[in-house]
């Protein structure tokens, strides 16, 4: 058995399978299908100060290799979260989380990373700037670099825990974004949150999605994060959680041979809930073949 | 229990123009319960289809699915291996016991209420069913329903006629009901009927158990995940324009 631990900022994983925010829950709904100890650590459904209803249906429309959402970032708020959510978790998950913190204003991303903060589950703030389909928030915040460093001070000033933010491929000028992060005190980084894009109903040929547009994720969106890892990882002294259709165990390979220190596995979680322990099964045949025993040798050979 | 399973084809015949049975066995859950959904999963297409149950035993499911697109269409090509499937999605029928109801379908909507009105004569329930269809050629579960001897009454919008102005023309609005059909069927059912019911209703989903919140939809006095504690909800419940 090929060694899986990998280490995220002092926080110890026992392999590198991150159910991906949004696509995990708060981890309960996977409780029928199999032990969810078995990741390696999980992101928590983005979390707002207040509860958020998100958008209006339909949310969801399918493309020919993944799919699209426009959830808007439902969520009971923070307190709600904190008060009644994670205690439940706590019953059955040992492992911490990633706090997905999400907001509006720089004082509501503050509020609400101070809260989760607190909490014991939580391993890493995952300071969400990437969510393409909320308006007026998420997303804009992660496509100027000035915007971004406001809110990751103001995040870090309250906070213990690592803070990784995450990344939208939106974003202009990615590496510079990267850099800047790193230079004002992230503590690593999440690539990427979703693509911007839309789907048409064939009969009346307007968009499927109310919100119009939506964050295109799954397997076809792969190539393009894998590529964005490989860009910005020799750029930056800090990890990179890789995330963007990886769906299997040579996936997972690639993004971490081209600098990610662990995965995010989103739509794979939501299109096969057995992904991560088939991920688990796969992986340890893979690296067997490849002659690999330590799943740390891999991370960023690419570039080496 | 939701279940993530491998099932076998059994049966994938056709029913008539557009509507087709498919029978997939093996170790299935134990506790399916009518008005319950499956998330069958068409190979070459990203997310699972959700169908649901017609009938189902100790070791096989069945459904009757009508073809809306690319994914129900390349389905019906397939005749013999196996399908991944998560089972037993969401909450289903809320069982009368005793009582006298009213059945209430349209078109492929009427596929889930096939088990349910089994399950109200078993509980010793009078049901009563009205199901409605476009055109003749269209109608499903005739032969079933007579089976069962239930009264039942079948509506064609071809012949100026449908499952509301039946119920009326019957006098049944004051019945306990249950439907499953086209949304403004069942708004209008909702508005005509003067006694309480459950609907079953349908949005696009992402996951079809409760991980993504693709399909949450506000209620009158709570948001409720249409896969997860759904999909039957109370008519009062509902606030129709939300499905729009
Ligand atoms: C709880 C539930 C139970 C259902 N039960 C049945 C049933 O028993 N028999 C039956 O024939 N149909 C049923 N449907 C509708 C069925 O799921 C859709 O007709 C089917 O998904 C269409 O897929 P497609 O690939 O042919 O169409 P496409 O339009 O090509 O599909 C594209 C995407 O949109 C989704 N989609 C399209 N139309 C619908 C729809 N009306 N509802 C939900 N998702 C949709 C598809 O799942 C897919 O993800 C049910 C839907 C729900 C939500
Ligand atoms: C239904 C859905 C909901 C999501 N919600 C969030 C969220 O709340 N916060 C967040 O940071 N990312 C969210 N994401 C983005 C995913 O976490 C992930 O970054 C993205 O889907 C790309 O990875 P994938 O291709 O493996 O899905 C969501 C994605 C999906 C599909
Ligand atoms: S479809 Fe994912 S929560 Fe209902």
């Amino acid at each position: 058995m090929a060694e899986l631990k990998v280490n995220l900022s002092g926080l110890e994983l026992k392999n590198p399978l991150i159910p991906a925010s949004g696509t995990f829950g708060y981890g309960l709904d996977f409780l029928d299908f199999f032990d969810v100890n078995e990741v390696g650590s999980f992101a928590i459904k983005g979390t707002t100060l207040n509860p958020r209803y998100g958008n209006p249906l339909p949310r969801i429309a399918e493309s020919p290799s993944g799919m699209l959402n426009a959830v808007g970032l439902q969520n009971p708020g923070v307190h709600e979260v904190v008060e009644k959510v994670l205690p439940e978790l706590r019953k059955v998950y040992m492992g911490k989380v990633l706090a997905n913190v999400s907001g509006f204003s720089v004082e509501e991303y503050r509020e609400c990373a101070r809260l989760l903060d607190q909490e014991e589950l939580t391993g890493i703030i995952e300071l969400n700037i990437s969510c393409p389909n909320v308006h007026g928030g998420g997303m804009s915040f992660g496509t100027d670099p000035a915007s971004a460093v406001e809110v990751l001070k103001a995040v870090k000033e309250v906070t213990t825990k690592p803070v990784y933010v995450k990344c939208t491929p939106q974003c202009p000028d990615l590496p510079e974004m990267c850099r800047k992060l790193e230079e004002n005190g992230a503590d690593g980084l999440v690539l990427l949150n979703t693509w911007l894009g839309t789907r048409l109903d064939l009969r009346t040929g307007k968009p499927i999605l109310k919100n119009i547009t939506g964050g295109v994720s799954g397997p076809g969106i792969f190539p393009l994060s894998l590529y964005r890892v490989y860009q910005i990882a020799p750029l930056v002294n800090i990890p990179i959680i890789g995330c963007g259709g990886v769906s299997s165990a040579s996936d997972v390979i690639e993004m971490m041979s081209a600098g990610a220190t662990a995965v995010e596995l989103g739509t794979a979680c939501l299109t096969d809930p057995l992904c991560v322990p088939r991920i688990l099964e796969d992986l340890q045949t893979l690296l067997k073949d490849l002659g690999i025993d330590d799943i740390n040798a891999i991370i960023g050979r690419a570039h080496k | 229990m939701l279940r993530a399973q491998k099932l076998t084809i059994k049966e994938n015949t056709q029913l008539n123009e557009n509507t087709f049975k498919l029978v997939l066995q093996g170790d299935v859950p134990q506790d399916l319960k009518p008005g319950q959904f499956a998330e069958v999963k068409v190979p070459g297409f990203s997310l699972g289809r959700p169908l649901s149950l017609n009938d189902f035993d100790q070791e096989s499911v069945t459904f009757v699915y009508r073809i809306a697109g690319k994914g129900t269409k390349e389905l019906t090509t397939l005749k013999e291996g196996e399908l991944d499937v998560i089972n037993g999605c969401g909450n289903g029928f809320t069982l009368k016991e005793n009582e006298h109801v009213l059945v209430v379908g349209g078109g492929i909507g009427t596929a889930p209420l096939l088990p349910l009105i089994r399950a109200l004569k078993e509980n010793n329930c009078k049901v009563d069913v009205i199901f409605g269809f476009r055109e003749r050629k269209e109608t499903l579960f005739e032969e079933e329903l007579k089976a069962l001897g239930v009264g039942f009454w079948i509506t064609y919008d071809s012949e100026g006629n449908n499952v509301v102005t039946k119920m009326l023309e019957l006098g049944k609005e004051d019945l306990y009901f249950y439907a499953c059909g086209p949304l403004p069927m069942m708004a209008a059912l909702t508005n005509a009927s003067k006694a309480s019911g459950q609907c079953s209703l349908e949005t696009r989903m992402g996951c079809g158990f409760g991980a993504c919140m693709g399909c949450s939809l506000q209620l009158k006095e709570r948001t409720a995940r249409i896969c997860k504690e759904g999909p039957v909800f109370a008519k009062e419940e509902i606030i129709w324009q939300n499905l729009k």
